[in-house]
């Protein structure tokens, strides 16, 4: 934590600290940015595939690189950042909680109107600047997100390594399509479209991810966007008294 | 085979993505076209039907599989198809009115057709060829289609009005000689940077029979390229609809106001049961508690 001094008007007896804290390790930065990239790459590729035009490249330069930014998608979301978290026990933060819920109820009814903001609200995000601790770090719809982020890649992963193999891209040796398709005998015995199930997971992906972008925009969230890029954001204020001045 | 065609397979080599097209030879026999004896032809119903049985001009395409089989027939306004394909191939073309002189060029029409053998869907689309890119879709479909997976192979019946309705479409006529090409997915292939296509040259005789009735066409099957489209304009226009209102309500008529998120060593954060006490009073004076707020609101002003 990095502690500013600020004047407010009355310098003999108090001052106001400007408190700073490392909100994102460098190792959450690289992955939320590698995953960004990664979803532009999906969105885009995948689009081209939907629609069946290719302004850059063709069909197969398309779907290769579709399939190889599924493996970095998979390896990095699914195994490597999962390890992180586990390692810095902080797995709890991408799971959401009974509480959670209930924080949700409450948003909801301050949203549209019928509940006291003043007093139902259930503001979130504290910070105890002497123990450098975070209350409550994020949204309550943010710990939903990346639960259900973590679901629907896994989805959108096998459904998407079964339609690979299926157009060659993927032997069926690869112990990627072997699992793939052992998970998803059911839905295949079920005649079910699996590239409508690969569909649905991709537009759960452009909604929230729209969402995202439209919420890390919002002045409220000004500080944690900055936070998202150097690590740091601003969390306010902190009066202190200090000895006046002789 | 050997009395009705040939099969004459070119490399092409394209550097760099800037491909070349190299001419070759071609085989120039090919169909003679029949009467299609059937004037109530769905090409929905799921069915290939039973019409098909009756016509025998065919040829072998080994550019659809090795069981690759391609029947056309006629009926004075439309023309019929039949393809049999490979299943596991993700697409395979007909390219009409082109040979060895003039494949692949810009402007001539093209019916693709894309497979998905795991999900057992299909679709024909009516284009133009854009030289070596991708073939541009038509702003007319005037190809109705169906296909039937079955034992790894996909059957594709189709009909097409002799008067196309785009520029590029080919206006058949009777009596005449088509030339076409066969090209698919497996003839595509790139090895060191250079791209290779092998494709297959047929003619196909068109003779005008004595049917004049024009078919039936039905076409009321599930389209779930049409409810894909649906449901990804649902969701932007939901997440836009969403973004607008949250922007509304709380950037300007009731912007949330949030205290200060630094909190003493103390602080407690609530628990579930907090919460759930809080939420079982919401029920006793949930109007009061608000119209309350809103007079000490009014006050305070």
């Amino acid at each position: 934590m990095a502690n500013v001094v600020e004047n407010t008007g009355n310098t003999q007896k108090r001052k106001d600290i400007l408190v700073v804290s490392r909100r994102y390790t460098k190792a959450h930065i690289l992955q939320h940015w590698v995953n960004l990239l990664l979803m532009l790459i999906f969105f885009t590729t995948g689009i081209e595939v939907l629609l069946k035009k290719y302004p850059i490249g063709d069909y197969k330069f398309t779907q290769q690189v579709h399939l190889i930014s599924g493996y970095i998608i998979v390896f990095w979301t699914l195994i490597g950042y999962m390890a992180i978290m586990i390692k810095n026990k902080k797995l709890h933060e991408v799971f959401p909680t009974p509480k959670n819920v209930l924080d949700m109820i409450l948003i909801v009814g301050c949203a549209v109107g019928i509940l006291d903001e003043e007093k139902y609200y259930p503001h979130y995000d504290k910070y105890i600047p002497e123990k450098k601790k975070y209350i409550q770090k994020y949204h309550p719809v943010q710990t939903f997100l990346g639960f259900f982020n973590i679901i629907f890649l896994f989805f959108i992963a096998i459904t998407g390594f079964v339609l690979a193999n299926n157009i060659g891209l993927v032997e069926d040796s690869s112990l990627f399509v072997i699992i793939s398709k052992a998970i998803l005998t059911p839905v295949i015995n079920m005649d079910l479209n699996i590239r409508f199930i690969h569909f649905l997971a991709f537009t759960y992906f452009l909604m929230t991810t729209i969402l995202h972008g439209y919420f890390s925009l919002l002045k409220d969230n000004r500080e944690r966007f900055k936070a998202m890029v150097s690590g740091f954001e601003v969390i306010g204020k902190m009066p202190q008294e200090v000895e006046p001045e002789v | 085979m050997k009395s009705i065609s040939k099969i004459l397979i070119f490399l092409f080599l394209f550097m760099f993505s800037t491909p070349s097209i190299v001419h070759g030879q071609g085989a120039m026999k090919g169909f003679i076209n029949l009467n299609f004896p059937d004037n109530s032809l769905d090409v929905k119903d799921g069915i290939i039907s039973k019409s098909w049985d009756n016509v025998t001009s065919y040829q072998n395409i080994t550019e659809f599989g090795e069981q690759g089989k391609v029947y056309f027939a006629n009926n004075r306004t439309h023309i019929f198809a039949k393809l049999e394909i490979d299943a596991s191939l993700p697409w395979v073309a007909i390219e009409w009115n082109s040979d060895p002189s003039n494949f692949m060029e810009k402007g001539n029409d093209v019916w693709t057709v894309y497979l998905d053998d795991t999900d057992k869907t299909f679709e024909v689309k009516d284009a133009t060829m854009d030289g070596t890119d991708i073939p541009i879709e038509d702003p007319n479909n005037d190809i109705y289609a169906e296909c039937v997976f079955e034992d790894n192979i996909a059957t594709v019946e189709i009909v097409r009005p002799y008067i196309g309705a785009d520029v590029t479409d080919v206006q058949f006529s009777n009596n005449t000689i088509y030339k076409l090409t066969f090209a698919s997915y497996d003839a595509h292939y790139e090895v060191d940077n250079q791209y290779y296509v092998n494709l297959l040259w047929v003619n196909m005789t068109l003779y005008g029979p004595p049917i004049i009735e024009e078919p039936v066409i039905i076409d009321n099957s599930f389209d779930w390229t049409g409810l894909k489209m649906n449901i990804l304009y649902g969701v932007l226009a939901f997440t836009g609809a969403f973004i607008a209102t949250h922007f509304l309500i709380r950037g300007i008529f009731r912007p949330l106001h949030h205290p200060s998120r630094i909190v003493d060593a103390n602080y407690k954060n609530p628990t579930f049961g907090d919460r759930w006490n809080q939420i079982k009073t919401i029920g006793k004076g949930i109007r009061k508690t608000a119209k309350k707020s809103t007079v000490k609101k009014e006050v305070k002003h």
